[in-house]
């Protein structure tokens, strides 16, 4: 050993002291209690739509908003497995988004073939994105910031997992606010611009979780 | 004289509990798990540097990166691979940022036109008296070397005995030689 790296190890020896190691049980837990905090404040302050009871009475509408619920737990685990060095030693469940996000698709593209001829209501696309990618923003920045304060050794793709849950959740909440409104919108203007969410997530993970 | 024996019961001492005894605050045990660590990671970076000076460097890296994330590690699960992820990370680090300086400061192969024309088999020093630092030259540069100035060949003959283009073999002396200029114009 040489003797720079045993005079490190001196030196790192004494300065250490007691440090409170993180679980992932307690890092998800906040992580999913502050969504939830913050999807219920969300709801109180904008209301749900006055079709939701509905629109619950429809299979495809609950499992469409079913599968975004699971996807912004999946991402948000997937997030919160990515900052551990080594993912916490789950690997598998990182890609659990991935098969939820099919599932979501298929639900989506059913929807749209029980009314086919259902165009898009591009009248209010961009309030929507805009909404979303507001309600996203402080459970975002929240979730950098935690894992920031962790170690990373894959920060672009934790950044985004962070973002696809964020956004999901955005969705999430605007879905139960338009209840009736039309697929193909829904598509356009709530899910599709989630891919070029997650490469913004993407790129600010990689700049954001240096460490 | 009957001699009773104490049975004893010890757990057994592992990375994982020194670990965690370390993050509890015990220095003792946290320079054995970074020592340990050290033994471990030593081999697995000496075969991918080249240089000796690279792997403790990078080992040194390692170490730090090791007591910054150590709140990452909570016992629950085996050290290695925990240890072993933060080697990776640095180790690519490390390649990432070496090879973009390599590139930066490599000749420009449209600069091969020019350097073609020089004699590449002439050099101010011998060959034997620096055969020392010829020999911790990365990858072919210290057989190309070798070939052009012990066994007497020139470029072209080098480049078909080592199954390159003679540009490429003339590419790789001029940036041995400036790696060897550097280092021994420093050393005096």
């Amino acid at each position: 050993m040489s003797d720079n790296t045993n005079q490190l190890i001196a030196r790192l020896a004494t300065e250490t002291s007691a440090v409170k190691p993180v679980s992932l049980r307690a890092l998800c837990g906040r992580w999913m209690a502050g969504f939830a905090a913050y999807t219920a404040l969300l709801i109180a302050v904008t209301g749900v739509s006055p079709e939701l009871s509905a629109a619950l009475s429809r299979p495809l509408f609950v499992m469409e908003i079913a599968l975004l619920a699971a996807l912004v737990i999946s991402a948000a685990l997937t997030a919160g497995l990515l900052s551990f060095p080594d993912n916490y030693q789950y690997r598998k469940i990182l890609w659990l988004p991935l098969p939820l996000l099919a599932a979501f698709i298929a639900v989506m593209g059913a929807a749209w073939m029980e009314n086919p001829a259902d165009l898009p209501h591009n009248s209010h696309g961009l309030e929507c994105l805009s909404c979303i990618s507001f309600y996203a923003l402080i459970p975002g920045a929240w979730l950098f910031w935690q894992m920031r304060k962790m170690a990373s050794t894959q920060g672009a793709i934790a950044g985004a997992a962070v973002v696809i849950a964020t956004f999901s959740m955005g969705s999430l909440v605007l879905r139960l606010l338009e209840a009736g409104d039309s697929i193909p919108h829904m598509l356009q203007w709530h899910y599709l611009p989630m891919l070029v969410a997650a490469l913004i997530g993407y790129a600010l993970g990689k700049k954001l979780l240096k460490w | 004289m009957m001699l009773s024996l104490c049975h004893v019961e010890t757990s057994p001492v592992t990375l994982e509990t020194l670990m965690q005894a370390a993050l509890g605050g015990d220095q003792r045990a946290y320079a054995a798990v970074l020592e340990a660590t050290t033994r471990l990671l030593r081999p697995y970076l000496s075969k991918r540097l080249s240089q000796p000076s690279e792997v403790e460097d990078v080992l040194q890296e390692i170490l730090l990166s090791i007591h910054k994330a150590r709140h990452t590690y909570d016992g629950q699960r085996p050290y290695k691979p925990w240890a072993y992820a933060i080697a990776r990370f640095r180790l690519n680090d490390f390649l990432r940022a070496h090879y973009s300086d390599q590139l930066r400061h490599a000749a420009d192969l449209d600069a091969a036109e020019n350097i073609s024309a020089q004699n590449v088999t002439e050099s101010e020093f011998t060959y034997e008296s620096i055969k020392a630092e010829i020999d911790r030259l990365p990858g072919k540069q210290p057989a190309i070397l070798q070939s052009l100035h012990q066994d007497g060949n020139t470029a072209k003959e080098v480049a078909a005995k080592m199954g390159m283009s003679e540009s490429a073999v003339k590419v790789a002396a001029h940036r041995a030689y400036k790696i060897l200029r550097e280092k021994l114009v420093n050393e005096r």
